[in-house]
């Protein structure tokens, strides 16, 4: 037994009593203070309040807080040592003034050292005259119509910068908001219209053309004034509020007084606000997790779904929709909407560039995420339909002809991602092993690399995914121009359940009276492409990799980015064909990367004039078309030629397709713009076999972004490959020997011949499928690596000034990859609730996403998830069985059996997985800016997905039913939780394989979701 | 008879078909007159008023002598307009097959959701062009349409202005192309889509409806050309229900040997081809290498290429080379709620895959879509009491 004896004295009674008190604080601090999972403290310092928006932002639309000018900080780079680069300014956004004296040109340097500059280049005298500082890493530039003033999109500022043309300096500031990327001006100039990458919506702006400046409309939002109570509300007990509402039905001591299941009601009606915001869909009480989880199964809720993993407390229902109460709430939903603009497409659409139709009824917005261009009704403000093209959209613009016909222009890419291209249910999607089209697995003999016998490999069953075009082909990087005849659009009505649906598919090449869909015109010029599939009288585009488009009189001019092109094309005024809408005329040279262009107008200094800005040859195209000629003028940092380093001949192995052998083909054909297409490619590491031995599609797998790759190393699927580790397998896909049996669009080099003995031959480099080439091949392989060395020479003499090898690109290739992180910086509020809650969601050991995805990179390459048996989740997210890589084998490795030494990593052994298909984790940072094709064979079509259950409430609805391929991969229209072991059959999958997300709310999968979103 | 004979195997194989068409069309004979007889008896057992009695009498009477068809399209009905009921003018008969009345399985419940459900249909007997209608035929049509213009053959819905001229009878290619050179190394020419005995394409269903009633015939029904096709078995293919590569002229991954393209006639395939050598090495079942096999075409074959795979009725081509037009309505009304009028292509082409070259296989396009692997062929009915083609 324990005696407690009193201190004598008063002085050490006191002492023990302030003692006894300050450890009892502290318990009660320790307890109440710190944080919960699902606490927020509204007013708190250390968090900001979340937005009215209905969906994360970033910190300038927080509830309550003032606009602050902010600048984003570029993130730095990983790579202690990378190769020293010359500073480039990267001339890109282009303006003309109507009087085409000046051309704006925006030089916004690089992600992770941006520029903030304008350069003013005078028509006339051909050479920059002035730089404007403007904000950080500026893009788009337009020139009011009045021509009086320019507007400059910041793209790592909150701010836009009006550009005076008279005076040439920045005269006022717009707040916007990071990531605005392309505006556009209505006729008057009255309004303007800006995308916004990171919210996926269209901004739209009032315009002050008298004073040079233009404000914000704000749109959406949720209704505070019918919510929060007012000082005369109070005064009758907070009376009709919503807020009284949901405080006498919810607010009780047992219930949700306190913050409880993800939903609080109490004495804070601001708090209180948040809370039901964050549990609301603005405009779709349906879908509003606040409604949806107090009402009956029976009406769309699922209180009482005993049956499920979540309902409300012990099943109670507590609202009936008749209610009044219920439909107080439900009407407070349905008049909100998501803001502060107009959202496009379904989720992480990432709208890009947009063109107004000739009677402004309509603005068509260009999608870089979601494979359509969103129509929205300018009189509504809000998007009425989408016209789907399958691929990615780079720039659009309208035609009005004589005759009042209406086009809409738009550039793309190719329809084929590689994969299977329509369902073949009888042929290859069978798993009748005596079908001669079925298709098995090419499992692979680990010390040998050699395919294992048919009789060991499994037969296939439905494809992973098609891209509804005819035939298979490698080479199915193509570049695609549409034209569509915009008075046969008809906007179909919102289906029953309010989805939008798609105006058009334009995802065939064909040629209607409506529509017609171009491709390349090399698509099936290379030995080994199949053909036969694409009509011929639509494979006109010459060049590679349409990034712009501009319209002047019955012209238009395609800025060819991949082959330093522009390519002028006449419209037909009263085409007899369908398929001759327009046609190519003529080509001129540009500089290195051409991406914007400008036309001069008639009667003024420009007339007959286009103008091109040259990413990474830091110059000015300006050309003649009256002249035939092209000349580059510097607006950019020459001060060394470009390319001057590795990095730089790396950059334009990449990013350009000048050295491929279709010269259609780089690498950011897939990997645009550094990320991806959000699309899964079928590339070549991702093969089935046919019986008879010829290698098809069978798969799908997600292209990563080219974004710090130094610091995630060893990255591809299976870690196998270092950043100098021979993107030869990769870079082999623009160069395939095959090309080299035959003439090529790069030329003739049948009579080149390995001039070495054959004593002496010996392969360099065996990637696997060489391995094969040269068993069935013998001495003509090597005469086709010398065929594609010799292409490479002479074209690296031409753009370098020096002849290098096709192994010297491995160098090239690999010092781009590292010398940048090319990491964007995270726009989103850090302060958030929703992502402080998310952060402790995604530490907790029992939700296990840190234990894979660890913190700085989020990744762990030091630990094959084969490995992983120790952890929370011993099940992985696994490939379908079709998913068998080539990338078993690094091509160090390769290089190391074949005692082939190299000059880069000369220490790197390179790396063998002895057991197929199981992957690394992937990095999450940058997350929030990769385009919608998410986990490893890029079936997930939004974040969520990637982790929520199968069936989880928490899942949306979206707004279009997506397609792939032209097909419906979402036939319920809602999102699918991939969280579970995929390749079992449907009625024996399991949950939980992706971190342990089954037993959260669905506010704290958004709370997750929000964390991801945040990562920079 | 008379026949058109390059070598025995022909020969016999002609007389086959003709003798497999012979028992066929008596077997059906024999099973119509049974079928209606005992739908006729059916039908006055079943019903027991007096009124119902007599109308089910009336009703037994045209069952058992009507000539109509018992077809159960949904869009496409047998043309009953009198200009399209056509009879064929002896002269053109030599080049087409009968296909006697009976029943058949047209459509697939395991096919796309347009192709369900599989039913049962009785056709009657009609004739159909053993192949694909060819560039020299339509060539003389063509030369008609210029003497005498179009008014009498063409469609009323045809818009005004077309001459019929096919797509790639007309230049279809930039200029452009030439000068940056990569038109020679395109897999097509200016010639490609022309020869003389290779089925015209480019060609949309206002020409083909026009030069239908210039021969004297009509475009076949769905359900006609799909009996036409899969035989009364409802088979998957023209040859059967196993899939074969060898067998007809498909798009994709596959390889096609040249022996498979065997003509009737005297000429062979001629340029441009593919030749490539598949030089990935392949591994059989019993892991032995197999040895590169060629591929040798691209777009159509002759229309009487591919003789292992022809019909029962003895159709060439019914599956792949190229897709055909056919008379039938399209799903008249589309989810947009405007109004479309397509029509239907059967059988897909040298661009489609296995499965869409079942002849249960279809699609729709507008009249006036014209593409590189849809062609046609025509039909017409059966003289009242004639036998067989001669």
């Amino acid at each position: 037994m324990i005696s407690l004896k009193l201190p004598a004295t008063w002085r050490q009674r006191c002492l023990l009593g302030a003692t006894v008190a300050a450890l009892a604080l502290l318990v009660w601090a320790m307890t109440t203070q710190a944080p919960r999972r699902t606490a927020t403290v509204a007013g708190c310092p250390q968090f900001s309040n979340p937005s009215r928006y209905g969906l994360l932002t970033s910190a300038r639309w927080a509830y309550g807080a003032t606009y602050k000018r902010e600048d984003l900080k570029p993130v730095g780079n990983p790579n202690p040592y990378p190769e020293p680069q010359p500073r480039r300014e990267h001339p890109f956004g282009l303006a003309l003034t109507p009087d085409g004296t000046k051309a704006y040109i925006t030089l916004s340097g690089g992600e992770n050292d941006p520029g903030s500059t304008v350069a003013v280049f005078d028509v006339k005298q051909r050479r920059v005259i002035k730089k404007i500082q403007v904000g950080l890493y500026p893009g788009c530039i337009a020139v009011h119509p009045s021509g009086k003033f320019a507007i400059v999109l910041n793209r790592f500022s909150n701010y836009a910068s009006v550009i005076d043309t008279g005076a040439d300096k920045v005269v006022s500031e717009i707040p916007l908001d990071f990531y605005c990327m392309w505006l556009k001006f209505n006729k008057t100039g009255t309004q303007a219209y800006v995308s916004n990458r990171y919210l996926n919506q269209v901004f739209v702006l009032d315009v002050n053309a008298k004073a040079e400046t233009a404000a914000m409309r704000l749109l959406g939002g949720f209704d505070e004034s019918g919510f929060l109570p007012t000082a005369s509300s109070r005064k009758q007990g907070n009376g009709t509020t919503i807020y009284k509402t949901l405080r006498t039905s919810c607010g009780t001591a047992a219930c949700h007084q306190r913050d409880r299941g993800g939903f609080y009601a109490g004495q804070n009606p601001l708090k209180c606000w948040f809370s039901a915001m964050d549990n609301s869909t603005p405009g779709d009480p349906s879908e509003s997790i606040l409604l949806r989880a107090v009402t009956s199964v029976d009406e769309g809720g699922f209180a009482d779904n005993r049956a499920g993993n979540n309902f409300h407390a012990g099943g109670m229902v507590v609202w009936r929709k008749s209610d009044p109460a219920c439909q107080k709430v439900s009407n407070w939903i349905r008049t909100a909407r998501f803001g502060p603009g107009i959202p496009v497409e379904n989720f992480g659409s990432k709208p890009g560039p947009m063109a107004l139709s000739a009677n402004e009824k309509y603005l068509y917005v260009g999608n870089q995420s979601a494979p359509s261009v969103s129509i929205i009704d300018l009189e509504k403000l809000e998007e009425v339909s989408a016209i789907y093209t399958q691929s990615i959209v780079t720039d659009l613009q309208t035609y009005k002809d004589s005759n009042g016909r209406e086009l809409l222009i738009v550039t793309s890419q190719g329809l084929g991602f590689g994969a299977p291209k329509e369902r073949d249910p009888y042929g290859g999607e069978t798993t009748d092993k005596k079908n001669p089209a079925a298709q098995y697995t090419v499992l692979r003999n680990i010390a040998t690399t050699e395919p294992l016998p048919l009789r060991d490999q499994s037969v296939l069953g439905p494809f992973d995914g098609v891209d509804g075009t005819a035939a298979f082909k490698m080479g199915d990087i193509q570049n695609d121009v549409l034209v569509i005849d915009t008075g046969r659009l008809h906007i179909p009505a919102p289906t029953s359940t309010g989805q939008l649906q798609y105006a058009l598919l334009a995802d065939r090449y064909q040629a209607h009276d409506g529509w017609v869909r171009y491709t390349s015109d090399s698509a099936e010029a290379l030995s080994a492409d199949v053909k036969g599939d694409i009509a011929p009288e639509l494979q006109r585009v010459v060049g590679a990799f349409p990034e712009a488009v501009a319209v002047a009189g019955n012209k238009a001019y395609f800025a060819m980015l991949g082959s330093y092109q522009l390519v002028e094309w006449q419209i037909a005024a009263h085409p007899q064909e369908t398929s001759d809408a327009m046609e190519p005329l003529a080509v001129y040279d540009t500089g290195v990367m051409p991406r914007r262009i400008a036309v001069g107008a008639a009667g003024t200094p420009a007339d007959g004039l286009v103008f091109v800005t040259n990413y990474l040859g830091e110059t000015l195209s300006v050309i003649d078309t009256k002249n035939k000629t092209s000349r580059e003028y510097t607006v950019g940092d020459l001060t060394r030629p470009f390319p001057d380093t590795n990095s730089e001949r790396g950059d334009m192995f990449v990013n350009t397709c000048i050295f491929s052998a279709d010269q259609d083909t780089a690498c950011m054909s897939c990997h645009i713009y550094g990320t991806s297409d959000g699309r899964g490619w079928g590339a070549g590491q991702t093969i089935a076999a046919m019986a008879n031995g010829r290698f098809a599609s069978g798969g799908m797998l997600a292209i990563p972004q080219l974004r710090n790759l130094f610091a995630i190393q060893p990255f591809y699927f299976e870690g196998t490959h270092t950043a100098y580790d021979a993107q030869l397998d990769d870079a082999r896909e623009h160069v395939p020997l095959h090309a080299f049996l035959k003439p090529n669009p790069q030329g003739d080099y049948t009579g080149v011949f390995d001039p070495r003995p054959v004593s002496q031959r010996k392969p360099e480099h065996e990637e696997v499928q060489d391995k094969m080439s040269l068993k069935a091949w013998g001495c003509e392989y090597y005469d086709l690596q010398e065929r594609r060395d010799e292409m490479i020479r002479q074209l690296s003499m031409k753009y370098f000034g020096k002849a290098f090898d096709f192994r010297d690109f491995q160098r090239f290739i690999g010092e781009y990859q590292v010398d940048e992180s090319r990491l964007l910086p995270n726009p989103y509020d850090q302060n958030n609730p929703s992502v402080r809650r998310g952060r402790l969601l995604f530490n907790d050991l029992a939700v296990g996403c840190v234990t894979c995805h660890k913190p700085p990179n989020f990744t762990d390459k030091d630990e094959p998830l084969y490995h992983n048996r120790e952890r929370v989740l011993p099940s992985l997210i696994s490939f379908t069985p079709r998913e068998r890589s080539f990338t078993l084998v690094g091509p160090s490795y390769m290089d190391t059996v074949n005692g082939y030494k190299r000059d880069v990593e000369p220490w790197e052994e390179g790396r063998i997985k002895r057991k197929q298909g199981f992957l690394t984790t992937f990095q999450l940072r940058g997350l929030f800016d990769r385009p919608a094709a998410f986990l490893h064979h890029g079936k997930a079509l939004s974040v969520r997905e990637t982790f929520a259950a199968p069936n989880h409430y928490s899942l949306r609805k979206y707004k279009y039913s997506p397609l792939r391929g032209g097909e419906d991969v979402r036939p319920d229209g809602r999102e699918r939780g991939f969280n579970e072991l995929s390749f079992l059959k449907e009625k024996m999958y399991m949950v939980d394989t992706h971190g342990a997300t089954s037993h959260l709310s669905a506010r704290q999968v958004q709370d997750l979701e929000n964390f991801l979103l945040s990562l920079e | 008879m008379k026949l058109h004979v390059l070598s025995s195997y022909h020969l016999s194989w002609a007389l086959d078909a003709q003798a497999s068409a012979l028992r066929i069309w008596g077997e059906e004979l024999l099973k119509d007159i049974g079928l209606r007889l005992r739908l006729a008896g059916a039908a006055i057992d079943k019903l027991l008023s007096l009124q119902s009695l007599c109308a089910a009498m009336v009703v037994a009477v045209c069952l058992a002598f009507s000539p109509a068809v018992w077809a159960d399209t949904v869009d496409g009905a047998r043309p009953s307009a009198p200009e399209q009921r056509q009879t064929i003018p002896k002269a053109r008969i030599t080049d087409m097959v009968l296909v006697p009345s009976g029943t058949c399985i047209v459509g697939d419940d395991h096919g796309l959701p347009n192709e369900k459900p599989a039913r049962k249909v009785f056709v009657k007997a009609f004739y159909i062009d053993r192949g694909e209608v060819s560039n020299g035929q339509y060539r003389q049509f063509l030369q008609w349409v210029k003497k005498h213009t179009d008014a009498s053959v063409r469609h009323p819905a045809q818009p005004a202005g077309a001459d019929h001229t096919p797509r790639y009878w007309k230049s279809f290619r930039p200029a452009l192309l030439r000068a940056t050179g990569v038109a020679v190394l395109q897999p097509f020419d200016e010639d490609t889509f022309c020869r003389d005995n290779y089925p015209v394409v480019g060609i949309n269903w206002y020409d083909a409806y026009a030069y239908a009633r210039w021969a004297g015939k009509r475009l076949p029904v769905e359900v006609e050309w799909e009996k036409s096709a899969r035989g009364c078995d409802g088979r998957n293919w023209p040859w059967g229900n196993a899939w074969d590569f060898k067998r007809c002229n498909s798009g994709g991954y596959e390889d096609k040997s040249s022996t498979n393209v065997a003509s009737c006639s005297a000429k062979k395939a001629s340029a441009p081809v593919e030749k490539v050598v598949h030089r990935c090495p392949a591994a059989d079942e019993e892991g032995e290498v197999q040895p590169a096999v060629k591929k040798e075409f691209i777009y159509a074959t002759p229309i009487d290429s591919f003789p292992a795979g022809v019909s029962v009725f003895g159709c060439f081509n019914m599956a792949g080379n190229v897709a055909e037009w056919v008379s039938d309505r399209y799903d008249p009304a589309s989810k947009n709620g405007e109004v479309r009028q397509f029509r239907v292509v059967k059988g897909g082409g040298s661009d489609s895959y296995p499965s869409a070259v079942r002849p249960a296989a279809r699609r729709g396009f507008e009249p006036d879509f014209r593409y590189f692997s849809i062609g046609f062929r025509c039909a017409g009915d059966s003289p009242l009491g004639k036998g067989v083609a001669k």
